[in-house]
């Protein structure tokens, strides 16, 4: 599993390290069970805290989406059914940020969504 | 009573680990390779300066004309009371060795290493006094090996002229008798106490000032001045009290080579130099176990001033 | 840009720890100058605390207090529960320092020898690591300190901090001279030593966009005075960036009931960094008839700036 963190991101560090564990489990990178790398391990390839890696697992775990094992390491919560879970939290995620983008950029919701149908039927784009 | 046992105890992780200081004779060994290898490139150069004075030395003995150029009319046997100056100046200017690289005024790496700052001083002082040491022994053997080889021997013995009654000099004129002499065996330790006492207090000004040439010429400047002064004065008390101090660190140094000397007029003309007195042990070991005391309260004092910076 | 001539105040409370370094009062003066003014720093245990300020705010002289390099005027210290006045030794021995400046102090020694003298110094000191230190910064054991590039002896300086696996570590801007490479080099092998070791980091900096991944505390640092301190949570909660459109002929003379730091001017809008519970401030700022259309977070980089730069200004 690769996880990435955007320099320019305006989300904190721990949300983006949480939503990427959730793309992987939408896009089947890893799956239920499987284990995510050691937070010293994570902390240290990305260059954060190691505590803001602990929040991000201590936070998904609240979501049920991962198991923290003491002495173990992290794993994805046993049964997780991703469409379930990080699916749709992914999803308002994207939507959330696009509308934020929007409302900076001084467009209204039905602007967005126009433009967003739009080229969704372009199929140069959808490719 | 106990204090209840639920006072707020600090977080287990971060309990501080055993402090652990490093041993005292650690920090000198180390110290001891430290100065070694700041010193290491003048010390072989000095020692292959001694090196080519002794061969030049045998050499000149071997070819008797050049020879006698070079050593010329003087009696090539060795006398340790004319090398005290030379150890004085070695041992006043080896601090800024043994300190190459540190600047006790400023973030030097001595003071942000585990060990109390008075107390790593000392160890550097110390580690620096042994060095110094050998650099005097290593002077001292290659002097010795040149007067050999130049066919000298060590210690000199001759007839000393001394002045009979040198408390009523020169009021009724000098008489002068003569008295053998042969170079007593404290002699020999001469260049390495003075040398000491120099380089302890050398060290106390370089770690106890922060400008410390600045200093070294202020006291200079000072100890003309008020000898001068002294001199002017005529008051006897202060004159005696500045001849006797002069006089005892020159009987430290030389055990009176300078100051036990003076030139008197022959009655029948020209001038001959005599003893008013002769050295003694006593009084040798006497000036040095005082000014190796002072030495070692300046160097104390010095070290203080970096106890609370 | 202007600043509100109002006097701003943030929080510099960081609770009652417990805190591997707290500051009270501490006044240092060089000659007549006062170098530190009394800040009152606190460094929570396990935080990764960076310092920022413009050169000459005082950063340096507050972590040679804190190794007993220098002694304080006024205030107290407190360094792992000890006073770096009384047992200066004893929290050096607990420390990894990173002076200010790249001198490694003896050029004559090689770089092996330098960490052969250190590692006699320090009982902690851990070999193993050491080397590994030496492989991952490429340092060459036999080259002499003197000839040495300025971002060589900067890893130097690194290595000997940390090889001795020290429960505090004093950065005086450690990436500097560091290429791009060898800085994340050094963010990666910092961010190994916390999670293998409970560390405490105090680092100053003015270049934090360098560690900010690695940072969760603050403090701002002006001309010897604490400008504020704060948890990076704390500053994503309430440490905001307010986009608002304002009318053309919008007052900016007007109070603003808000810790305003910063406040950028167009035409007809108005960028506002301020501090503050994000409703409480977009209420003010929609009472001077601004319209607030975005509220977005500050990096720490961002927010010295605005901090710093308000300083300047008022």
């Amino acid at each position: 599993m690769r996880i990435r963190l955007q320099p320019s991101d305006s989300r904190p560090l721990y949300v983006q390290i949480m939503d990427e564990v959730r793309s992987a489990l939408v896009r089947g990178t890893v799956g239920p069970d499987d284990p995510l790398p050691s937070v010293r391990e994570l902390a240290s390839g990305l260059r954060v805290n190691p505590r803001t890696v602990s929040q991000a697992y201590a936070e998904l775990e609240r979501d049920g989406v991962v198991r923290v094992q003491p002495g173990r390491g992290t794993f994805v919560a046993p049964g997780l059914r991703p469409d379930h879970e990080a699916r749709p939290h992914l999803a308002r995620e994207v939507a959330r940020r696009a509308l934020a983008d929007a409302s900076r950029n001084g467009l209204v919701l039905d602007e967005l969504m126009a433009a967003l149908q739009e080229l969704a039927d372009d199929p140069e784009v959808t490719s | 009573m106990n204090p209840p046992a639920a006072a707020p105890a600090k977080a287990s992780a971060f309990a501080q680990p055993p402090t652990r200081l490093p041993a005292l004779g650690v920090v000198f060994t180390e110290q001891i390779r430290t100065v070694g290898l700041a010193v290491r490139r003048e010390g072989l150069l000095f020692l292959a300066a001694m090196v080519a004075f002794v061969i030049a030395v045998a050499a000149a003995a071997m070819v008797p004309s050049i020879g006698s150029e070079l050593i010329g009319e003087l009696p090539p046997n060795l006398n340790p009371e004319e090398l005290g100056m030379l150890a004085a100046l070695v041992g006043l200017a080896f601090p800024l060795a043994v300190w190459k690289g540190e600047r006790p005024w400023g973030d030097t790496t001595l003071w942000t290493l585990p060990v109390p700052h008075a107390r790593h001083a000392l160890a550097k002082i110390a580690a620096g006094w042994l060095w110094l040491i050998g650099v005097l022994a290593v002077g001292m053997l290659a002097f010795c090996g040149a007067a050999l080889l130049a066919g000298g021997e060590l210690g000199i013995e001759v007839t000393r002229p001394v002045l009979a009654n040198p408390e009523v000099f020169p009021s009724t004129g000098p008489e002068v008798v003569s008295v053998p002499w042969s170079t007593p065996g404290y002699q020999w330790l001469m260049p390495f106490t003075g040398g000491s006492v120099m380089y302890l207090f050398g060290s106390a000004l370089w770690v106890g000032t922060r400008h410390p040439l600045r200093w070294a010429l202020v006291v200079w400047l000072t100890g003309l001045f008020l000898a001068g002064f002294f001199d002017l004065t005529q008051v006897e008390p202060i004159e005696r009290f500045a001849e006797d101090g002069i006089q005892g660190f020159d009987t430290m140094l030389t055990s009176g080579y300078e100051t036990l000397r003076t030139g008197i007029r022959r009655p029948e003309g020209g001038w001959i130099i005599a003893w008013t007195a002769l050295p003694t042990l006593g009084s040798w070991a006497t000036a040095t176990v005082f000014w190796i005391l002072a030495g070692l309260v300046a160097v104390l004092a010095a070290v203080r001033r970096h106890r609370r910076r | 840009m202007t600043a509100p001539a109002t006097t701003l105040r943030l929080p510099t409370d960081l609770g009652t720890g417990p805190h591997a370094v707290a500051a009270r009062g501490v006044v240092k003066h060089f000659g007549p100058i006062a170098a530190l003014d009394g800040p009152d720093l606190q460094v929570p245990e396990g935080s990764v605390y960076v310092l920022v300020g413009p050169n000459g705010a005082g950063k340096s002289t507050l972590l040679r207090l804190l190794m007993g390099l220098l002694s304080r005027d006024e205030g107290t210290l407190d360094v792992l529960g000890a006073d770096p006045h009384e047992e200066g030794s004893a929290i050096r021995a607990a420390v990894g320092y990173v002076p200010e400046g790249q001198d490694l102090g003896y050029p004559w020694m090689t770089v092996g020898r330098l960490l052969e003298h250190h590692r006699a110094y320090f009982g902690t000191w851990d070999a193993a690591y050491a080397r590994r230190l030496v492989h991952e910064f490429d340092v060459d054991l036999a080259r002499s300190c003197r000839a040495l590039s300025k971002g060589e002896r900067r890893r130097v300086q690194l290595i000997l901090a940390l090889a001795h696996r020290p429960p505090l570590l004093l950065l005086d801007e450690p990436t500097d001279g560091l290429d791009h490479v060898v800085r994340d080099t050094a963010l990666a092998l910092l961010s190994e030593h916390l999670s293998d070791r409970p560390t405490t980091v105090l680092m100053s900096t003015h270049r934090v966009y360098e560690v900010e991944r690695l940072v969760d505390t603050v403090g701002v640092l002006s001309e010897g005075r604490l400008l504020g301190q704060f948890t990076r949570a704390a500053m994503n909660e309430r440490l905001l960036r307010y986009w608002t459109d304002v009318p053309t002929e919008w007052d900016e003379s007007q109070p603003v009931d808000a810790e305003v730091i910063r406040r950028t001017r167009g035409r007809r809008e108005v960028e506002w960094v301020a501090w503050g519970p994000r409703e409480e401030v977009s209420a003010a700022l929609e009472r001077t008839g601004a319209e607030v259309r975005d509220v977005t977070p500050v990096s720490i980089d961002d927010a010295a700036t605005a901090l710093l730069s308000r300083r300047e200004v008022s």
